[in-house]
């Protein structure tokens, strides 16, 4: 299988590009590219930035760049991965930290999966229904945390309509692209469902909002973190 | 284990960085540094300034070689590039062109 072996330790940083054939093992720091016909492992202390191509690729540390594997890819316990992947086959594990995209299509070039993400996420699932669903369970995790900030603005509504409903259509745009790489679909159903729903409470109580619409500062500020919120009125104040 | 190997198939475009032992069966271009031995094995190519403790060159060397304790040229070494180092040794067969500087 390996008619070479290489080995990048622990100690090693590499600048630039590897290339080659047989496996590789990298224990250290690369930066770069690397192309191998073989199999790479990342283990637990590699550091990588780089843009890897190989036969297998199995990683066990930190990677920040795009991976593609001509026969698969496993995110296993403990690595911590940021880019895209393309392999026919994916297995990601549970305890792995992954955020990116994610294309199984055999073959297909980078700038069409991105223009057809839709077509590529129902053939995710058809060939690969159970690694699919690993990973959708994996990555539904980290967008959990922006969906309480979508759901707020609706009780912040009552006390402010003429300018909710300006806000929500601000707001809905920038969750959106968040979305669409997920190949988690179904996690994203309910949540539109949500966005949806807001307006009818709004219409359903123009009274109180009338009423109160001398305060509408206070709520906003619960609704949004702090941070966010301050950016936001920075932006509105210098347009 | 060795801490590194870079082997035969495999081709380095860049730079290199090590805290401990390089072997090199395969090719380096560019720039090696490690602060302990640097191993050139026969068959090996390497276009690059080597930088380490010690070298051993039994491959094909392109490029300045400065070593902090010794330089070590095997019969099947090939050196084209200056030497800096405390202590040299050019085996019988080897190839070498270029300056040698030994701190006299």
């Amino acid at each position: 299988m390996a008619d070479s072996e290489a080995i990048i330790g622990q100690g090693t940083f590499i600048r630039g590009n590897l290339r080659g054939e047989g496996d590789l093992c990298v224990v250290g720091h690369v930066e770069g590219v690397i192309e191998v016909r073989g199999q790479v492992i990342f283990e637990e202390t590699s550091i990588i930035q780089a843009d890897v191509t190989a036969e297998r690729i199995i990683v066990r540390g930190a990677i920040a760049g795009e991976l593609s594997a001509k026969e698969s890819i496993v995110l296993e316990e403990g690595c911590r991965v940021v880019g895209g992947l393309r392999a026919p086959r994916l297995r990601i594990e549970p305890g792995a930290l992954y955020r990116g995209r994610i294309d199984m299509m055999e073959g297909g070039a980078v700038t069409a999966a991105a223009s057809a993400k839709q077509q590529s996420r129902p053939a995710v699932q058809a060939t690969q229904p159970s690694a699919a669903g690993r990973s959708a369970s994996v990555v539904a995790s980290a967008p959990a945390r922006p969906a309480p900030a979508r759901p707020a603005p609706s009780r912040t509504a009552p006390n402010r309509p003429p300018a909710r409903p300006a806000r929500a259509q601000a707001v809905q745009p920038l969750p959106e692209p968040e979305v669409q790489p997920q190949p988690a679909s179904s996690v994203a159903l309910p949540r539109v469902g949500r966005i949806r729903s807001a307006p009818a409470v709004t219409e359903s109580a123009p009274v109180q909002a009338s009423d109160s619409g001398d305060v509408p500062p206070p709520p906003v500020v619960p609704a949004l973190k702090k941070k966010t919120k301050g950016a936001v009125r920075k932006r509105g104040d210098a347009s | 284990m060795a801490s590194t190997v870079i082997g035969p198939g495999i081709t380095i475009e860049g730079e290199v960085i090590a805290d401990d032992d390089v072997v090199v069966q395969g090719t380096i271009r560019g720039k090696l540094t490690s602060q302990d031995a640097v191993i050139i094995e026969a068959g090996a190519t390497v276009e690059a300034d080597v930088s380490a403790a010690s070298v051993v060159v039994s491959g094909s060397v392109t490029g300045d070689v400065q070593a902090a304790d010794r330089v070590d040229l095997q019969s099947t070494g090939r050196l084209v590039g200056d030497v800096k180092a405390a202590r040299l040794t050019i085996a019988d067969g080897a190839s070498f062109k270029g300056n040698v500087d030994m701190d006299v």
